[in-house]
């Protein structure tokens, strides 16, 4: 008997899902070891009877604390993707402004039908057992992480930051250009995508579980960032992670 | 060991004629820096014999950053393949000092027995072609003062600069006959040769990063100041990225890990550079980790290069390019760590008894 698989998407864009269809060959070989009874992205089923959940997107309205745990109750192992459900992600901007103004400029005068809470990471509702970072998500690391789950393995997800990718793939370093990067504290496994490509590494796949964020505030502030500049930084993806404890100690609303 | 001359307007001459003979790499700009790339024209050559080292060394060549080592099949008969390196020659060009002795460490870390075959198929293919320096390449590179300018060997070709002419130190019969395709190579005249030596003696004066002590007692010193304070204030500051270890000529780790397909039954075992600096380098099965702290990972890539390779070695196992210092974001620096440590060392010294 295959395991059951269903996908099941929070606050986000869903693009981690339309990682997963464009696996190519890897989803043919999915479909081989694994029953998908659930994809709202792929297929119109909506079974409700699976073994492992695979969770898209943040949790940011109250009913879907009630949704993740009803999810985390029926499922033996459940798996986030996604800087969304991993991280809270982009959502979590909002945490820094009054949930009542946000709610309006995104609703209009629908706002009332729409009940918000603060955005966080699944992990903070629910345990996750498996968790596949990234802004979108790299499909080679959900191929790994969902064949070691199925053998019952435990995937090998680096602990170390974007910089040692970053650097073997003989990119410039993005300081050296001008720019800020968070790259030498944000995990690796993107094969450094955005450096390698011309952008500053923005933090996607959240932090390596010793950053240094000291050292990397340092930085930011030689390269002219103000505290505040900086804290920003840190918020685009991180809102929801309690690290650099006086982030939330600055309110800047504008 | 015998020397050639060619004249330097006709070098360009001569590299057209080793493309049509052999693969050639050499140091192009890379935004800007410079790093080591096929070419396949003479005009491609960025570097007018002087460039900032490479963003990384040529020891990607003999030693990739990710490489395949054993195919394997877990189906109802399982099967392991060893991957067999198939590569061409290739003729690396423009190759500095402190990179001609990187690379020979390497062949003595990976040549000697148990040999690594993977290392050994690529480094036979191999054809090194030196360019000497004679000037410091910027205020990082420390190669004098570590033994990295000077080479003895190491190498198939070796050209120097001397006023129009390359003085080209032949180191193998390999390389003799790649320089014998030009008609444009001659015989040096004696006394241009001791020219060329009495400028290689004073050269080394013009470069000014100097270790306080000498590179033989660096072993010594580093016993004396293991329990150092310097070595917590680096770990406070350093970020445990692993840029440095990624960008050094003579860094040799790696790590071997299985990716396993999805639906057929099939696997692979490749192995990545490694870094010391990294928090999960010295993790085992149980979770000790016996370098938890960043200090203590920033002392042991200090004593790597400078005591327990030197002490089995030989030499220095850091030959001076200055890649990690360029490289590191909060300025760690093996010749300033070096400096600092002696300096301190001194202060710290108790007087001798009086008489």
């Amino acid at each position: 008997m295959k395991p059951k698989v269903a996908f099941f998407d929070f606050t986000g864009c869903e693009g981690c899902q339309l990682q997963v269809i464009s696996l190519g060959d890897d989803l043919l070989g999915l479909l081989q070891v694994v029953e998908v009874v659930n994809f709202r992205e792929a297929m119109s089923d909506r079974g409700q009877d699976y073994d492992i959940a695979i969770i898209d997107g943040a949790i940011s309205q109250p009913a879907d604390i009630e949704r993740i745990q009803a999810i985390r109750k029926q499922a033996k192992t459940l798996v986030a993707i996604g800087a969304c459900a991993c991280l809270g992600g982009v959502n979590s901007q909002k945490n820094f402004r009054s949930p009542e103004d946000v709610r309006r400029y995104v609703y209009g005068d629908r706002a009332d039908l729409i009940p918000t809470i603060p955005a966080r990471p699944v992990s903070q509702v629910v345990p996750v057992d498996w968790e596949v970072r990234g802004c979108p998500i790299t499909r080679s690391e959900f191929v790994k992480v969902i064949s070691a789950l199925l053998r019952g393995l435990r995937p090998i997800i680096p602990n170390y930051p974007v910089c040692k990718e970053c650097r073997a793939h003989e990119n410039v370093c993005m300081y050296d250009k001008g720019m800020v990067c968070l790259g030498p504290v944000t995990r690796a496994g993107c094969d450094p995508m955005c450096p390698s490509f011309g952008n500053f590494c923005f933090g996607c796949r959240g932090l390596i579980d010793n950053p240094n964020l000291e050292a990397e505030k340092e930085i930011l502030k030689e390269r002219g960032l103000s505290l505040e500049e900086i804290i920003r930084f840190f918020r685009f993806t991180w809102g929801s992670l309690d690290i650099a404890g006086d982030m939330y100690q600055y309110d800047f609303i504008d | 060991m015998p020397y050639k001359l060619l004249k330097r307007n006709q070098y360009l001459n001569w590299v057209g004629k080793l493309l049509d003979k052999i693969r050639v790499a050499a140091p192009v700009p890379k935004e800007n820096r410079f790093g080591y790339a096929e070419i396949s024209s003479p005009e491609e050559l960025g570097y007018q014999n002087r460039y900032i080292p490479t963003l990384i060394p040529p020891k990607k060549y003999v030693f990739p950053r990710t490489e395949l080592l054993v195919n394997y099949n877990l189906g109802d008969q399982p099967q392991a393949e060893p991957q067999k390196v198939e590569t061409e020659p290739l003729a690396l060009l423009g190759v500095k000092p402190c990179d001609i002795n990187g690379l020979r460490q390497l062949d003595m870390v990976f040549l000697e027995e148990p040999i690594d075959p993977h290392y050994a198929r690529r480094r036979a293919g191999l054809t090194i072609v030196g360019m000497d320096c004679w000037e410091p390449c910027d205020e990082y590179c420390f190669c004098e003062s570590v033994g990295g300018l000077s080479v003895s060997s190491g190498y198939d070709l070796l050209f120097t600069e001397h006023e129009d002419d390359y003085i080209i130190s032949v180191g193998s019969e390999r390389g003799g006959e790649l320089l014998a395709i030009s008609d444009a190579v001659g015989d040096v005249k004696p006394e241009l040769l001791e020219a060329l030596r009495e400028g290689q003696l004073r050269k080394f004066q013009r470069f000014p990063l100097r270790l306080s002590p000498d590179w033989h007692s660096l072993p010594l010193l580093l016993t004396g100041t293991y329990r150092s304070k310097l070595w917590e204030e680096l770990g406070a500051k350093d970020l445990s990225c692993g840029a440095c270890n990624m960008v050094c000529p003579t860094c040799s780790c790696f790590d071997v890990q299985d990716e396993v397909g999805l639906g057929a039954h099939c696997g692979k075992k490749l192995r990545r550079w490694d870094s010391c600096m990294l928090e999960d380098f010295a993790k085992v099965g149980s979770g000790e980790n016996f370098r938890k702290l960043r200090a203590e990972r920033v002392r042991h890539r200090i004593l790597r290069k400078f005591k327990y390779q030197l002490q089995r070695y030989g030499e220095s196992f850091c030959v001076g390019c200055g890649r990690c210092a360029r490289a590191c974001l909060v300025k760690i620096d093996p010749l300033k760590v070096l400096n600092e440590l002696w300096e301190r060392s001194q202060q710290d010294m108790p007087n001798p008894p009086s008489a």
